[in-house]
């Protein structure tokens, strides 16, 4: 496994470019599993989410499906974001996709 | 600025926000229009859940101002929110949805289909298929308000089945601009720009055709803007990017229903050989996640 797709690195870059939606503020690593909603609720509304999905599709050059990803759970929070974001990653290199 | 006039930006993707402000008055107006054209008082509408955010102005209407009319409660919900929570204690809500909102909804059969009826209110550009679905799957539990607006013109038109065409809101009248058949919307509810005169028209790119009794169909429209979720995706600025990566390729992008955006986009690559669509593809992946194409291929 390289070194972009190990859980510290995905994690830390889904990190910044949440917090980078979310209006630049400083998100604590404790707050990893906190709901993104609960922490912002004015910028995670629904549109929130789908800029977030956007910014995780552009950040690892994957693809989300609104559908078979269940946002509900994926998007929730910056640990199911960043487990979504390893599984595809793993996925991808075990098909010979990077 | 007058604290009666709520100011509300389109939500611009390829395009350059526009601000358009509405006095109070006319808010009242459309929430009580809405209110009226949705059943939700002989419904018994008992609460409002709402995916769409109040900064724009269906958010607004649906999530704020109908509610307020209605004197019922709203939750204003992201499409992460447990829905479980969001439909507590209610047993007849309205449901306004954005195309992505489709599939959270369900995801939540086992909640809706504790209810004992949902009005689903879809306010945002093309009606995604998935939207049938979930119709079918709700039975004679749910039933559609489609709604066709702008930022601009507020509500223009409704439906009440996505194959129907659309009826006149009763307060608007409409014509096609002779040519283009643009959609001309004359209405009491038209916004006006920051600092500039009062207008009770409007020129929409929206290409129409209408039937004898009033009713109309949409076409397209003419300047090959897409609403993805609401969100303005022009077409034109695509190509323009794509054209400054790839010079001297072909590419036309030709939107695309999709069944869980409701509008998308293909890029076909014109008159170009293996190198030339490789290149194209390549230059898809710089843009913006949310301005790439569904796929690449050759004419």
């Amino acid at each position: 496994m390289t070194e972009t797709h190990t859980g510290i690195a995905v994690t830390d870059r889904v990190r910044a470019r949440v917090a980078d939606l979310l209006g630049g503020r400083d998100l604590d690593p404790a707050d990893d599993a906190t709901p993104l909603a609960d922490l912002d609720p004015d910028r995670y509304d629904s549109l929130g989410v789908l800029d977030c999905v956007a910014a995780v599709e552009d950040e690892f050059d994957i693809s989300i499906d609104l559908v078979d990803d269940d946002l509900r759970v994926t998007f929730r929070s910056v640990s199911s974001i960043s487990e979504l974001v390893r599984r595809r990653l793993a996925d991808a290199e075990a098909l010979g996709w990077t | 600025m007058d604290s009666r006039i709520h100011a509300f930006a389109t939500s611009g993707t390829t395009g350059t926000p526009v601000v358009w402000h509405r006095t109070a008055d006319q808010i009242g107006a459309e929430a009580a229009l809405l209110a009226a054209l949705c059943g939700a008082s002989e419904a018994g509408v008992d609460g409002v859940v709402s995916f769409a955010p109040p900064r724009h102005l269906y958010g607004h209407l649906m999530g704020i101002a109908m509610p307020t009319t209605l004197n019922v409660p709203c939750r204003l919900v992201s499409l992460t929110a447990p829905l479980r929570w969001a439909f507590d204690g209610l047993h007849r809500p309205l449901v306004a949805a954005l195309p992505a909102a489709i599939a959270t909804l369900q995801h939540n059969l086992g909640v809706l289909r504790g209810l004992d009826e949902l009005v689903l209110v879809h306010g945002s550009a093309v009606l995604p298929p998935a939207a049938r679905t979930l119709l079918d799957d709700l039975g004679g539990r749910a039933r559609l308000v489609d709604l066709f607006g702008s930022t601009e013109t507020g509500l223009v038109g409704y439906r009440r089945s996505e194959d129907a065409p659309w009826t006149p809101a009763p307060d608007v009248t409409l014509t096609a601009e002779p040519g283009s058949g643009r959609l001309i919307v004359h209405s009491p509810r038209i916004a006006a720009r920051p600092g500039g005169p009062d207008r009770t028209s409007a020129v929409l790119e929206d290409v129409v055709s209408f039937a004898p009794d009033g009713t109309f169909r949409w076409l397209g429209r003419s300047s090959r803007l897409l609403k993805v979720n609401g969100r303005r995706l022009y077409l034109d600025q695509v190509e323009a990017a794509l054209r400054c990566q790839v010079p001297g390729a072909i590419a036309r992008c030709q939107p695309a229903a999709d069944p869980r955006r409701g509008e998308w986009f293909d890029v076909h690559v014109s008159a170009a050989g293996p190198a030339d669509l490789a290149d194209i593809e390549r230059a898809c992946r710089t843009l913006p996640a949310w301005q790439r194409p569904r796929t690449v291929r050759a004419a």
